[in-house]
């Protein structure tokens, strides 16, 4: 969730680009609004002949406008130029109609224009300019001074002159908070659009990556399978060669034939077995240990290479359990091949002892041998990827990384005690998901 | 071990496109003798075809047909499909054993459920495989 509420770099950008967008279209606006001013200012002058005054006030508020704008394209400055323009406009008028009522208003249109560019700020300059004229030309006309033109009311006490300031400031004060609420909506509704955009394309990546996990899990299948076939049909001609022969030499080399066959063979079920635990889903189902672990002696029984081992059953507690079968299996399969593949030929009764021990909450599967043993430091290096004890193991220094691997997925834990040319026993705990 | 330990059967089918592995399986089976006729197809429509034409002749009904999974056109699964459209004396006749090179624990679940299916073996064929398959046959069907 994290990711989605808090604004990124990209958020930002997706923002900025929108208040690019409502600067652009105000920014139109106003060039129509500043030319009707200035139109409206001669128009004015028609009326009392101010021409004079029209023309030196107009044309530098324009130009000072333009100037900004032009100048620093960048800054927001020219919007508080305009904001200030604005409030001198409404003083020319008021000015070139001497003092007429409704010339005041001008204030407020102007304060309403600002509104478009959706910044409370903008209300600022306006808002002081207006207040300082009032006050000094109120003041001066107050005086007595009668080229001033602020008001056509004969005098302007104090009260009134605070009530109308004061309404001023409300409607200012308004505009900038009709400004700052469409602001925060606006960004409020960006965000959405924008996190919707992006649930969308999360979505579309998910279905993509699922797709792509499906097809790699074809790939595997298939790719495994096709390098398999052929070499269970050379082992079942070495088997057939083997079988034929009486000559010594072609025996002994049919003996290394199968050796490597096999060898090539766990590499390529180790892969597949990897592919399928880093990518398939957990399926959950009752797993009977009595039936998973004879089904798996009866697989080793047809173990090439190797001689027959003594295995030992035994399973102990009533509770159901369940988890994922294949990966069980897998870690099964893997533990109890190693234990016959690294028996002791010395050994008269090479023997190897499945104990499993279910309860409501997990399995406890111990898998004693009394084969070759494990040099207490390399513990941890077995479970590494590709290790091997020594160049002349078996194995394709996969199989106990699966194991380890396949256990992590499964949220269990598995460990080893070992004695070096005594045996070793692997402990492996998986928890029970019933 | 003698090489004649097996009663042999009359008639043993071996269904796959790999050339390689029938002429395995054949000449395993004539090896050990387990059987006295082996017929092999290179197709699972070839195979049915033979079931279809030899209904009616129980000679030439086999005991054990080997299938292959991974074949192109018909597939060993779908082949067990035409199969249990077929009258069900095949069925009652017929113990029909996987011999796969298949990695996938799918295809043997698949294969577990599927009633038709007696045994599942992986390949190479070879004379334990072949005891493994009397057991399973003398535990389905009569001889």
């Amino acid at each position: 969730m994290e990711n989605i509420t808090t604004p990124e770099k990209a958020d930002l950008a997706y923002i900025e680009g929108f208040e690019a967008d409502v600067k652009t279209k105000s920014d139109q606006f106003i060039n129509y609004f500043l030319i009707a001013f200035f139109v409206i200012g001669l128009l004015l002058a028609m009326v009392y002949d101010t021409w004079k005054v029209a023309l030196i006030i107009s044309l530098p508020l324009l130009s000072a406008y333009y100037v900004t704008k032009t100048l620093l394209p960048k800054s927001n400055l020219y919007q508080y130029v305009l904001s200030a323009v604005l409030g001198i406009f409404m003083a020319q008028f008021i000015y070139q109609m001497h003092g007429m009522f409704e010339m005041h208003f001008f204030a407020f249109i102007g304060s309403a224009i600002l509104i478009t560019y959706q910044n409370w700020r903008l209300q600022i300059p306006i808002a002081i300019i207006v207040v300082l004229h009032h006050a000094i030309f109120g003041y001066l006309q107050y005086l007595g001074n009668d080229d001033i033109f602020f008001s056509q009311l004969d005098y302007m006490d104090l009260q009134t002159f605070l009530i109308h300031i004061l309404l001023a400031i409300v409607i200012f004060f308004l505009c900038g908070l009709w400004a700052h609420h469409i602001k925060e909506y606006a960004n409020k509704h960006i965000q959405q659009n924008y996190t919707l955009g992006k649930l969308q394309k999360n979505e579309e990546q998910n279905n993509l990556l699922r797709k792509t996990n499906l097809e790699l899990d074809k790939f595997a299948y298939s790719v495994s399978h096709d390098l398999r076939a052929p070499l269970l049909s050379m082992k079942g001609i070495i088997d057939i060669t083997d079988m034929m022969t009486d000559e010594e030499i072609t025996k002994k080399h049919m003996v290394m034939l199968r050796e490597s066959a096999d060898k090539l063979d766990t590499f390529i079920t180790d892969i597949h077995n990897y592919s399928r635990n880093s990518r398939q889903e957990i399926k959950l189902q009752m797993i009977n240990f009595d039936e998973l672990l004879n089904g798996l002696n009866q697989q080793m029984a047809y173990m090439n290479g190797t001689r027959a081992v003594d295995i030992q059953i035994l399973t102990e507690g009533n509770d159901v359990f369940i988890s994922d079968k294949y990966r069980v299996q897998m870690v099964l399969n893997n533990l109890i091949s190693n234990a016959i593949r690294y028996q002791k030929i010395e050994n008269e009764n090479p023997y190897v002892k499945i104990k499993v021990k279910i309860n409501s909450k997990d399995a406890e599967i111990s898998i004693e041998d009394n084969g070759i043993g494990i040099e207490q430091e390399n513990y941890h290096q077995i479970f590494e990827m590709f290790y091997r004890v020594s160049d002349q193991s078996k194995g394709s220094g996969l199989g106990l990384y699966i194991v380890k691997e396949t256990v992590d997925v499964l949220k269990g834990s598995i460990s080893l005690t070992s004695k070096k040319n005594e045996g070793t026993t692997f402990l492996v705990k998986l928890p029970n998901n019933n | 071990m003698s090489n004649n330990q097996f009663r042999p059967y009359d008639l043993v089918l071996s269904v796959d496109d790999n050339q390689i592995d029938r002429y395995i399986c054949g000449t395993i089976v004539e090896k050990y003798n387990f059987a006295k006729r082996v017929i092999e197809f290179d197709m699972a429509t070839k195979a049915l075809e033979y079931l279809h034409e030899n209904l009616h002749i129980p000679e030439n009904i086999p005991q054990i047909i080997f299938l292959d999974i991974n074949m192109p056109i018909m597939s060993g699964f779908d082949f067990l499909e035409e199969i249990s459209k077929l009258p069900v004396i095949i069925q009652n006749t017929c113990c029909i054993v996987m011999l796969t090179s298949s990695v996938n624990p799918n295809d043997l679940d698949r294969a577990n459920n599927n009633f038709i299916v007696k045994d599942y073996i992986s390949k190479p064929l070879n004379k334990e495989k072949l005891d493994e398959v009397e057991i399973v046959f003398n535990s389905n069907f009569n001889r």
